[in-house]
């Protein structure tokens, strides 16, 4: 694929969320036209008085955007941390969660529940989330970071491991939670429900800058994917690289989770599909897995808020959407290489 | 293009307990094509990455121009020095272009494109290897050799002083094999490169090589040129061969006779 045209599919990508953005802020239980919602928009950018209904105007800023924008920033971060993970473990079934940070956030989140924690006031869940998700990467990295190498076979058996351990944890604290079990399964399977502007700065802190810097070495991952070996021969210093990538590919998806719960699928399956598309080169495949991810969560996050007449959890409903496009383009692209 | 003289003193590696290369003395001058030969598990490839400065010596040093490799900055060497694989694999569908370019990723400043001169090069480099209909191909698609043509082209991209190429015709068909060792010569030759490669053909490394090492057991059995070191009673030490070296008109033939017990 050529620079122009892939920069023509991250154009459509970006055009497509933002169009998504204001259809969404315009959809739920009252209705906002999406005239409206340009209007509210760039009334707050300009400062200017009102020229929409006060309550229209609430609904939209107040109540739908942070968590529009939680969607998006959370399917934004999950992608381009599944891409980097991808690179990184030389894995195409890498995603965020190899490494076990998703088993420590949900370990640490069904602790804080189990014991009622509230010493940091609503935000202990996602902070005992990120916690135990950090704690966790740190402890793979110890496991298998003792050459200075970071070898991805290692890496990836030590997240194994960990995750197997956690795992077993976090079935014991549901054994013992009784009747708040329920609390800790809907956790654990993801909401955007009643985010706050505070959730949406969270997690732009977290996923924007950790973009800007997996975009830095995004051609110094290309030349690692051709094995450590050749990527030094290239001037590549592959194990600080990859340590730097991996801390921050996994703290980014942890605030996500922390912000979220534990959304499967958007980081595995998005950067898959984006490789289909657009190619391998993580220069244009970062970008256009976040925006894809975006997409994807904002998707599934606006069809269970305002359309489907029940809230149904989110990561159900991002493989229901996501699987079948992602069929669809798998096949065509068996085809055509036959072809 | 300046020239680079790689050369080890005292050399010695073990992984763990094991020796590898026990005490190993050799300089590798500018301008000549070196080959490097010795049954599997002497040692060859630790050799090579030793003086790509991937391994750290375990006693003595591998040095480029008098400074050990792993002192440079990792993106200078990079220019001094490029390693061709044995085995490179990617999961990655990059095509056979895109990954020749990453030959250039050391001479490219970050978030800069490809100059002319990079994509030139690059284009050249498909071209010496044969690979311009396979140019946007997926590298993993292609046959074995195929693969290992577009490596040496990666190599040759790289464009550096100093070539180091970790048996780069073993699944390459003869047509290719020849075409790959001519230009080493030449570029050995015309441009005073600085090449090293571990072969196991002797008969290539006897009609490409003006210097040939045989390593047995981490240590040299043999330095020098063909005729010194390519000799029946070598061969016979060092891969426990019965062979014969005859003169023919196309140059020296090794022809191998029978395995010893």
């Amino acid at each position: 694929m050529t620079a122009v045209s892939r920069a023509t599919a991250i154009s459509i990508l970006a055009c497509s969320l933002a169009g998504l953005v204001i259809l969404a802020a315009g959809m739920g239980f009252i209705p906002v036209s999406p005239g409206e919602v340009a209007a509210v928009l760039t009334d707050r950018l300009r400062e200017a008085a009102a020229t929409v209904d006060p309550l229209k105007a609430s609904v939209v800023m107040d109540v739908r955007l942070p968590r529009i924008l939680c969607a998006l920033l959370v399917g934004f971060g999950l992608a381009v941390s599944g891409a980097v993970f991808q690179g990184l473990l030389l894995n195409p079934l890498a995603d965020p969660f190899t490494l076990g940070v998703s088993s420590g956030a949900a370990f640490g989140a069904a602790l804080s529940l189990l014991l009622g924690l509230a010493f940091a006031g609503p935000a202990t869940l996602p902070l005992m989330a990120f916690i135990g998700a950090t704690a966790t990467l740190l402890a793979v990295i110890a496991m298998s970071g003792r050459d200075g190498e970071l070898n991805p076979a290692n890496l990836i058996l030590a997240g194994v491991i960990v995750s197997a351990i956690l795992s077993a944890g976090l079935s014991f604290i549901k054994y013992l939670a009784d009747e708040r079990v329920s609390v800790i399964v809907f956790w654990l399977m993801g909401s955007f429900t009643a985010r706050t502007w505070t959730d949406a700065a969270l997690a732009a802190c977290a996923v924007l800058p950790g973009f800007l810097a997996c975009l830095f070495f995004a051609r110094d991952l290309n030349v690692m994917g051709l094995g450590t070996r050749s990527a030094k021969s290239l001037g590549v210093d592959a194990g600080r690289v990859r340590l730097f990538l991996l801390v921050t590919a996994s703290l980014m998806s942890a605030v996500c989770v922390a912000v979220s719960g534990v959304i499967g699928f958007v980081g595995l399956i998005i950067p898959h599909l984006m490789r289909l598309v657009i190619g391998p080169d993580n220069r244009w495949l970062l970008p256009a897995s976040g925006l894809g991810g975006a997409i994807l969560l904002l998707s599934a996050d606006t069809l269970t808020r305002a359309v489907l007449p029940q809230e149904v959890p989110i990561g159900v409903l991002t493989a229901l959407i996501g699987g079948p496009v992602f069929c669809h383009l798998f096949a065509r692209s068996r085809r055509t290489r036959r072809g | 293009m300046d020239s680079a003289t790689l050369a080890v003193t005292s050399l010695s590696f073990g992984y763990g307990p094991t020796p590898v290369l026990r005490g190993l003395d050799l300089v590798f001058e500018p301008g000549l094509v070196h080959g490097i030969v010795g049954p599997n598990g002497c040692g060859k490839s630790t050799l090579l990455g030793l003086l790509a400065g991937h391994l750290p010596p375990g006693r003595g040093n591998a040095a480029l121009d008098g400074v050990p490799s792993r002192e440079y900055p990792a993106s200078r060497l990079a220019r001094r020095l490029a390693l061709v694989e044995q085995q490179p694999a990617s999961d990655f569908p990059f095509t056979v272009f895109e990954t020749v370019l990453m030959g250039r990723h050391p001479h490219i400043p970050r978030f800069a494109r490809p100059r002319a001169k990079d994509l030139d090069i690059a284009e050249k480099s498909l071209a010496i290897m044969d690979l311009g209909h396979l140019r946007d191909r997926v590298l993993a698609d292609l046959s074995g050799g195929e693969r290992q043509r577009a490596m040496v082209a990666r190599g040759l991209a790289q464009d550096t002083p100093a070539l180091l190429l970790d048996e780069p015709t073993a699944s390459m068909d003869i047509r290719h094999a020849l075409k790959t060792m001519s230009e080493l010569g030449r570029l050995a030759r015309e441009k005073g490169r600085t090449v090293i490669a571990v072969l196991h053909d002797l008969n290539l490394a006897a009609r490409f090589c003006d210097r040939i090492t045989m390593l047995a057991q981490g240590a040299a059995h043999a330095s020098g040129s063909v005729e010194q070191t390519l000799t029946p009673a070598n061969i016979e030490a060092v891969f426990r061969v019965r062979a014969g070296v005859l003169d023919t008109e196309t140059g020296p033939a090794v022809i191998y006779a029978q395995e010893l017990p």
